[in-house]
């Protein structure tokens, strides 16, 4: 397709990511108006630098871009749309679904190692919402599957790619700390009897609790053997 | 999470499991995850755990075990350091603990703040609208279908079928799709000359009833092999309408329609 000589790309690129409800993919741009990939970033970055202080603004999500409202008129829109409650995730869907982002891809015994108790009714969860999904399977006994997030993962957390998540890494003021204790820890008296002597309770103190949960896991093994 | 102990009430914050709980006991008390701390919050674990109550036996399994941990740190930790020399003596080795709590539970502390940065994020994400508009793909087909059409299918539904026979009649099919193809090809010709130039799929059916599935398939296959060979036209209006056909006119004159199924 040719544009009439007056009009510049860009308007076209604002009109197409204008018009499509969904984001528009770079090769797709591209090939509409017969622009290599680098052209059309180049329209994109003019236009915007044109939409800078406009309520609009365009974004890449999910390596695509899209034309959408600015967060901070939010409010407005929200009252014009009528929009009453956003589904957000729950916390605990929130912590799986950053292990999977940051682990992919993982599996699901992995995942419950992580987090140090079961995930998979938040697991099923997740893959109904569509933000994980399989892919593929480990060559560990069982090939139990491996689970990895979704390209709706990114359009919903308004990510271009993995790439955007934040390292997964201590600041440095951590490992100064780290190191503090570490020393500390040389200085500690290899015996104390107080210590010992709460050790001592911990593991045998008149804990009916632990008792009835010892009784209730040997139960079950039972059962299971 | 609320329980009645001696008469008080104690509120439970809520954890999400062990090494959620371990984090907070050791982010509450202002340490960093060392094995110092660790085993310092051991006594408030178990306080925890006793506060735990009647939970599934597997969640109460993974708490318990991570305390197995906790006092398997604690005790080492307790006990004197092995001079450098006699380790080999005693088998110790200074080996890195694929169980190493500290190591799960600092990384699970950075998977937390992942966390919280994905729920910032999504916030952020959810305030942005896109322009809802563009050429939507009809949801349902029942959005395209008129008034006349639904009351039609409507009672097509309400006519009484004849009853589900018992038991299941597992008949050969004595009609081949060669044979109905030859039947089709003469219905067609006859209702031509009558002047009808299309005639539906129900009329092919119209001498055994449209109950006889058998017959309903070789005949849909007959009218899809005539298609392939160019005899007939095969028109539909719409999803689920029905079936019409029509002789091409370059096949008018092909006689016998006889064809060979190869």
């Amino acid at each position: 397709m040719s544009l009439p000589e007056n009009i510049p790309p860009e308007h076209a690129i604002e009109a197409m990511l204008f018009a499509s409800p969904t984001p528009v993919p770079a090769e797709e741009l591209a090939e509409a108006g017969n622009w290599s990939k680098r052209e059309v970033e180049d329209y994109i970055e003019r236009l915007r630098r044109q939409l800078c202080d406009r309520g609009l603004e365009v974004r890449k999500v999910a390596g695509a871009y899209s034309m959408l409202t600015r967060s901070e008129v939010a409010p407005f829109v929200e009252r014009i749309l009528q929009v009453q409650n956003k589904q957000r995730l729950s916390r605990v869907q929130l912590e799986v679904l950053s292990i999977v982002a940051y682990k992919q891809p993982i599996t699901r015994p992995q995942l419950e190692a992580a987090r140090g108790i079961n995930a998979d009714r938040t697991l099923s969860q997740l893959l109904d919402l569509d933000l994980v999904c399989q892919v593929g399977r480990a060559e560990l006994p069982g090939r139990p599957f491996m689970f990895g997030t979704t390209e709706l993962f990114l359009e919903h957390f308004g990510l271009s790619g993995l790439e955007d998540l934040p390292e997964l890494a201590w600041d440095d003021s951590a490992d100064e700390l780290e190191e503090f204790s570490l020393e500390e820890s040389l200085e500690t008296p290899p015996i104390r009897s107080r210590e010992m002597q709460q050790l001592a309770d911990d593991i045998s103190g008149p804990s009916t609790n632990l008792q009835r949960l010892l009784a209730k896991i040997r139960k079950k093994e039972d059962v299971e053997a | 999470m609320e329980q009645e102990i001696d008469g008080y009430k104690v509120q439970l914050p809520f954890f999400e499991g062990p090494l959620d709980l371990l984090l907070s006991l050791v982010e509450e008390s202002e340490l960093d995850i060392t094995e110092i701390s660790l085993s310092a919050v051991t006594g408030q674990y178990r306080e925890y755990l006793e506060l735990l109550g009647q939970l599934d036996v597997e969640i109460e399994s993974s708490y318990l075990l991570v305390f197995a941990q906790l006092l398997e740190l604690k005790s080492r930790l307790l006990l004197p350091e092995p001079e450098p020399d006699d380790s080999h003596l005693f088998g110790f080795e200074e080996e890195p603990d694929e169980d190493d709590l500290v190591a799960r539970l600092r990384e699970y502390q950075l998977l937390k703040r992942a966390a919280l940065w994905l729920a910032e994020h999504e916030g952020q994400s959810l305030a942005r609208y896109p322009h809802p508009s563009g050429l939507a793909e009809p949801e349902t087909p029942l959005l395209h279908t008129s008034l006349r059409s639904l009351h039609s299918a409507a009672l097509r539904c309400l006519k009484p079928r004849k009853p589900f026979k018992e038991p299941i009649d597992y008949r050969r099919i004595e009609l081949s799709v060669p044979d109905r193809v030859e039947q089709v090809w003469q219905t067609l010709q006859q209702a031509r000359q009558q002047g009808r130039s299309r005639t539906r799929f129900s009329e092919l059916m119209k001498e055994r009833g449209d109950d006889d599935r058998p017959l309903v398939v070789v005949t849909f296959l007959a009218l899809l092999e005539m298609a392939r060979r160019d005899r007939v036209e095969l028109f539909q209006d719409g999803y689920l309408g029905e079936i019409e056909c029509e002789i091409k006119p370059e096949a008018r004159a092909f006689n016998p329609a006889r064809v060979s199924m190869n």
